[in-house]
């Protein structure tokens, strides 16, 4: 794939010079790579969000980069759960409220249901008793752990992370990680954007970003200087 | 949706608050305009619809034209000759109903085009069905016996009580302003239409001694069927040349003309009043949909469909919108209680009718104004918004 953006008449400017990338299912992978290297454009057409300029964005096997907004929302809302680095919750909805959004988007179960759910996915990422309190009243590593919770919601087939830990302390950062690590393990497909070489390492699979390229690290090579 | 609206103005409460109060306020100036607007009209249509099949002749003039028979300068009277002459032309009216009267403003209008607060009605014993036109009394009656006898319209009796500072019953003595005399209450009339409310209905020579009008009258009433009338004043416009021959039909279409700049100008005051519900909603939408740019965004990227995003706008301006009505609404009854109270302005019933229009009005406006800022709201990508900072 690669993303074009025009400034002007003449110029371009290349987000992604030519990406192949398979995300198994059942796979953790990891890209990292430095700031304006790509890979958030990567992670935001993964999630439907943008689609590529050339090349194909096949969605199990389905070519989806051409799709309509209306149908792209539609596969997003689905399949895909997000979890941002600024966190990104409603601030006028408690937390059980903020977990429970993408179900009430797609009609998902009766109003009881989706306070169920939402307390249970509460419960999972240990926030239960916080579930009635809105965003202001919950510190960073808790907003995230929302997050995450509201990413599970419609159980997406695929979890995208923009930066997860970009906005937390490293004991709170490892704390999310360990989480997303623990959702791996039972069947979740995650797939995390970070700049930060040692979230990447406790992924199953990873792959560096550099000037629009795409490339997967090795053993060894994981320190490696961009 | 309605949740996500709901929610979102409880988080700024103040903000919705300022909102619902500004929407009720227009509100409320629209609903009196209205109920001004209502009450004139019916008023004025009551007044003359109760004369049915009237016909008056009263003295020509141009200056005169289209001006109620209630205005006119004292000089400019029917003579008994011309009297005389009108009822030995006339045919097929209701003799009972019919007679020569002597009208004098005692009182006049509280604002242009308004009908008189009193008018004084000189009229033969025997003939008040002519002025009355079947008005009951509430208490004495309403027929005149003696020299200084007076029956009094429901407002007239509220504003002479007010001026003697005492309810006024019958057998009471009354000045009238500008009527000399010693006047006695026979009868008091209920409540009707502002015109029979407004009368003063005393014997004609005394009026006409009082008044110091010699055996003049101001206007000659006769009353025919309803569906006989209009060929009636034909007849009579052909047979006397030398008078106005005034039917209900002219009357209300002369009180429309009179009614028509005040129509324009409460419709203008209301236009400028929804105008400014409009312009409140646009700003408070547009600004919260400005606000809430990135959290748009996120909604849309966790999978909210723009209808979704469009229609969670347009319940927020709709809520404020009926939210303000209502309260503005029912303030507005409270303030007009007195215009609804016996025999009043306005009827309940009308006013609720206003009410509902209005309801409706600000329902549309909400939508209307509300709509640019939807549309911009469902355009927000939700890559862009989660970079807007």
């Amino acid at each position: 794939m690669k993303k074009v953006y025009r400034m002007g008449r003449s110029e371009a400017f290349y987000a992604l010079q030519g990406v192949d990338l398979v995300v198994p299912e059942g796979d953790f992978v990891s890209i990292i790579g430095a700031s304006g290297s790509g890979k958030s454009t990567l992670l935001h057409m993964l999630g439907f969000m943008d689609s590529p300029t050339e090349g194909d964005l096949l969605y199990e096997g389905r070519q989806v980069g051409r799709l309509s907004d209306a149908e792209m929302t539609r596969v997003r809302s689905r399949d895909i759960g997000f979890v941002f680095q600024t966190f990104n919750l409603v601030a006028s909805l408690t937390a059980w409220e903020n977990v429970a959004l993408p179900a009430e988007f797609i009609g998902a179960g009766t109003a009881r249901q989706r306070r169920e759910r939402a307390l249970e996915l509460l419960d999972m990422v240990g926030l239960k008793d916080r579930a009635g309190h809105k965003p202001s009243e919950l510190s960073g590593g808790q907003r995230q752990r929302v997050a995450i919770a509201r990413s599970l919601m419609n159980r997406p087939k695929l979890l995208l992370a923009d930066e997860p830990t970009g906005n937390l302390d490293s004991t709170t950062g490892g704390q999310i990680v360990e989480l997303l690590q623990k959702l791996n393990a039972e069947g979740q497909t995650i797939v995390l954007v970070t700049h930060n070489p040692e979230i990447a390492a406790r992924s199953k699979t990873v792959y560096r970003m550099k000037d629009g390229l795409l490339r997967r690290v090795v053993a060894g090579d994981f320190f490696a200087a961009d | 949706m309605i949740r996500l609206a709901y929610k979102n103005i409880l988080f700024r409460k103040m903000r919705a608050i300022l909102t619902v109060v500004g929407i009720a306020s227009s509100i409320m100036l629209a609903v009196l305009m209205s109920a001004v607007m209502t009450g004139t009209e019916r008023t004025f249509k009551d007044s003359i619809g109760n004369m049915g099949g009237m016909i008056r002749i009263q003295p020509k003039s141009d200056a005169l034209s289209g001006t109620s028979i209630d205005t006119l300068p004292g000089g400019l009277v029917l003579t008994k000759a011309s009297v005389d002459e009108v009822f030995s032309k006339a045919t097929g009216y209701d003799p009972a109903a019919s007679a020569a009267v002597l009208s004098q403003v005692l009182v006049a209008p509280s604002a242009p085009n308004n009908p008189p607060r009193m008018v004084l009605s000189g009229i033969a014993p025997g003939k008040e069905g002519a002025v009355l036109t079947g008005a009951p009394a509430e208490s004495g009656e309403s027929k005149l016996t003696g020299e200084y006898d007076v029956i009094l319209g429901f407002s007239a009796h509220q504003q002479l009580s007010e001026t003697a500072g005492r309810t006024l019953a019958v057998g009471d003595s009354v000045t009238l302003p500008g009527a000399p005399g010693q006047w006695v209450i026979k009868g008091i009339l209920k409540a009707r239409d502002a015109y029979t409310d407004a009368s003063v209905v005393v014997p004609l020579a005394t009026a006409q001694t009082s008044l110091k009008r010699g055996d003049g009258v101001s206007y000659v009433t006769l009353s025919y069927p309803v569906d006989k009338a209009e060929a009636a004043a034909e007849e009579l416009k052909s047979t006397l040349p030398d008078v106005d021959v005034v039917t209900t039909g002219a009357m209300l279409q002369s009180v429309n003309k009179a009614l028509t700049a005040q129509r324009q100008f409460m419709a203008l005051i209301k236009g400028a009043v929804y105008a400014t519900a409009v312009a409140i909603i646009f700003m408070v939408m547009y600004t919260s949909v400005m606000e809430r740019t990135k959290e748009i965004g996120t909604m849309r990227a966790v999978g909210a469909s723009r209808a979704t995003v469009v229609g969670g706008v347009l319940v927020e301006a709709a809520v404020f919108s009926l939210l303000g009505a209502v309260i503005g609404i029912t303030i507005t009854w409270f303030l007009t209680a007195s215009w609804r109270s016996g025999g009043g302005f306005i009827t309940p019933k009308e006013y609720t009718v206003d009410a509902i229009k209005t309801m409706g009005t600000a329902l549309l406006i909400a939508l209307i104004s509300a709509l640019y800022p939807s549309l911009r709201a469902a355009r927000v990508n939700p890559l862009e918004a989660l970079r807007y900072e």
